[in-house]
């Protein structure tokens, strides 16, 4: 596989803020890659100094092995981005908007048409490409946004937050359509602060925090990393020290906790926890309530590394 | 290829109801409003008519008396050459029956009222008669008459008209700064979106301005058209050559806009309007917009400020037309405002190719 995108040591400063702190990312051809992180943790700057809209203030940038620059046009025109915001003309309709953003990337007329109807297909607004954006809903904005960054068939494309204040309908069809898209040959760079999204379509994700990439890997490499690799959790009431002593106890025990009457215990490694849990609580006086078992998210990585949730922060 | 951007830079404009009621309704709005305010003006308007003067000779000279004789004479005279004493002319004067009186002494001096239109006809008469005077020949005194000779309307009140397509030709500054918001990463998300299109901004900023040209120079002609034919403003004998100025005009009005566009401060639209609609208004006002004999004013004062001043040279070009009827003066002012354009289009270029954004 070839490198598609490399970032070496790449510093980027706003003023005293440190956006970017000795940045670095390598992506190959054909991957869906995610970039996770909280707001404000570095994941659309990294997008924009790739893209060659910000300035930065060290490292290097090389898209399909070569360096990037405002004016390498051999190298956007095999790019597509589908900005944080929907970026489109509101005095255009749905057509005209692909048509013409197609337009900046695609010089033959027939074969222009050809990618906007397929871009219309694609995200299913065949029935309002006459709309003007206002007309449309939030998840259908958001679709017309794709279109026009993936009209013109691109190698690579960037999905900055894409599914932000859409529905969960239109949420799952971005998501599938991303996923088809990587099928037909396209590499995708996918950011988001929602782990369910990144952990759903990404093959490979960095975690990352205040400019800094904390871990980087697949999803099992990256829960590998950490020490939880199973939660339980028990709804009861009024559990006693006495209950919470014995458990700590248990073989290849991590953590437990109990916080408004829900017991959380989580174990590194080991079999059969759940029976060894449950042997704890049989004499338990009262009732329990909900019990189950969870295999560790990337928010534990990211609450394992950082010591914050990472919802806390989004 | 261009054709794409441009239609759709077209399409966008049209479809902007901001950018046709600045450009287009304001404009005919306001010049109905001033016809309803000073309808009079084409009453008293009088075409050509000969400007009245009273010569005073306390020294004999011959060669002036005879430049006098010539351009008050003929199928198109100059000036109206009235006999009466001084006493008799001050009061003329004063009364406003005649327009100035010539004192022909050691040097020949012309005393006026104020500062109206007619006067600077005879002002620039005197001019020239005193630059020639000492190689002037009869094709010279015929020529001096023919550059003065009026064909156009002299009423000072049409300065306010000629004001009015000055400010429509500067408004469309406020539509070059708009397509420039879209143009840059750091002002908007159509900017970032076509920042990382494989296009380069030349051809994007060139069809930007050719449509928004030929969008204000069409609304331009609807408006003087508007008030020519519907108004029945009296532009003068020479109105197809008053297309090429409300042509540069436009593209000066629309250059200045991608230019403040482009500036790197104010760094906000909401900034970078402001300043626009600020400076157009004050460069209307420059151009008499508000008051008459401004532009007379700071001609006489701070000429550079005139040459300069898009409004000021439009103005200027239209009377020059009404005035002269020789081009120089008309085409020095499209010289102007022709380099002007070129300055700002290069300016706004040179700031923004190739740009990376420190933040966006």
């Amino acid at each position: 596989m070839s490198h598609v995108i490399e970032i070496n040591n790449l510093v980027k400063r706003y003023k005293e803020l440190v956006a970017l702190d000795h940045f670095n990312l390598t992506i190959e051809e054909g991957e869906i890659f995610g970039l996770l992180g909280p707001n404000g943790s570095g994941k659309t700057t990294t997008i924009n100094c790739i893209l060659s809209l910000l300035s930065y203030d060290k490292g290097s940038i090389k898209v399909f092995g070569k360096e990037m620059k405002p004016n390498s046009y051999n190298l956007k025109k095999d790019i597509g981005v589908v900005m944080q915001n929907v970026a489109v003309f509101d005095e255009l309709t749905v057509y005209e908007n692909i048509d013409y953003f197609c337009g900046l990337y695609i010089k033959d007329k027939k074969l222009r048409k050809q990618y906007v109807e397929e871009a219309i297909d694609f995200v299913e607004l065949s029935d309002f490409r006459k709309f003007k954006p206002k007309k449309l809903s939030g998840g259908l904005l958001r679709r017309l946004n794709i279109a026009c960054g993936i009209a013109h068939k691109p190698k690579l494309i960037f999905f900055d937050e894409p599914t932000v204040a859409v529905d969960p309908q239109s949420r799952n069809k971005i998501l599938e359509g991303i996923q088809e898209l990587n099928r037909n040959g396209a590499t995708i760079v996918y950011t988001s602060h929602y782990m369910e999204e990144v952990e759903q379509i990404c093959s490979r994700i960095v975690i990352m925090d205040k400019g800094k990439s904390l871990a980087m890997g697949s999803k099992e490499e990256l829960k590998g990393m950490i020490n939880c690799t199973e939660k339980i959790s028990v709804e009861v009431l009024n559990l006693s020290e006495d209950y919470i002593t014995r458990l700590q106890q248990l073989p290849d025990i991590y953590q437990v906790t109990y916080q408004d009457n829900l017991l959380k215990v989580s174990f590194r490694g080991g079999r059969h926890n759940m029976i060894h849990v449950m042997d704890v609580l049989s004499d338990y006086p009262g009732n329990l309530g909900k019990i189950y078992s969870e295999l560790p998210t990337l928010n534990d990585v990211f609450l394992e590394i950082t010591g914050t949730e990472l919802r806390d922060h989004a | 290829m261009f054709t794409h951007y441009l239609r759709y830079n077209l399409l966008t404009m049209l479809r902007k109801k901001e950018v046709i009621f600045w450009t287009l309704i304001f404009p005919i709005a306001l010049s109905t409003f001033m016809f309803a305010a000073f309808g009079h003006v084409n009453e008293t308007t009088e075409m050509a008519k000969p400007v009245p003067v009273v010569v005073i000779n306390e020294q004999e000279d011959p060669a002036f008396t005879q430049v006098l004789e010539m351009v008050s004479t003929g199928k198109k005279p100059l000036l109206d050459i009235k006999d009466m004493s001084e006493s008799k002319a001050k009061k003329a004067l004063k009364d406003g029956d005649i327009v100035g009186i010539y004192y022909v002494r050691d040097t020949i001096t012309l005393t006026v009222k104020g500062n109206e239109l007619k006067e600077t006809v005879l002002s620039s008469f005197l001019d020239q008669y005193l630059q020639r005077r000492e190689t002037m020949t009869m094709n010279d005194v015929n020529a001096c008459r023919e550059r003065i000779t009026s064909h156009g309307n002299q009423d000072n009140l049409i300065s306010y008209f000629y004001a009015i397509l000055a400010m429509g030709c500067l408004f469309a500054s406020f539509n070059g700064v708009d397509r420039l918001q879209g143009l840059q990463a750091n002002l908007s998300t159509l900017g970032a979106r076509r920042g990382v299109a494989p296009t380069p901004k030349s051809i994007i900023i060139f069809s930007e301005f050719l449509a928004g040209l030929l969008l204000q120079f069409t609304v331009s002609i609807i408006g003087f058209l508007y008030m020519w034919k519907v108004l029945g403003i009296q532009f003068g004998d020479r109105t197809l050559e008053m297309i090429p100025i409300l042509f540069l005009g436009c593209a000066c009005g629309l250059s200045l806009g991608i230019f403040i566009g482009a500036l790197k401060i104010p760094r906000t639209f909401g900034g970078k309007m402001g300043l626009t609609v600020s400076l157009s208004m004050l460069l209307s006002v420059a151009d008499d917009l508000c008051a008459p004999n401004v532009r007379i004013m700071i001609e006489h004062h701070l000429p550079i400020i005139n040459r300069l001043n898009p409004a000021a040279l439009i103005s200027d070009a239209f009377y020059a037309l009404g005035i002269y009827e020789t081009n120089t003066r008309y085409l020095t002012n499209l010289c102007y405002l022709g380099g002007i354009t070129l300055f700002l289009c290069v300016a706004s270029y040179l700031m923004i190719r190739r740009n990376r954004y420190a933040s966006l």
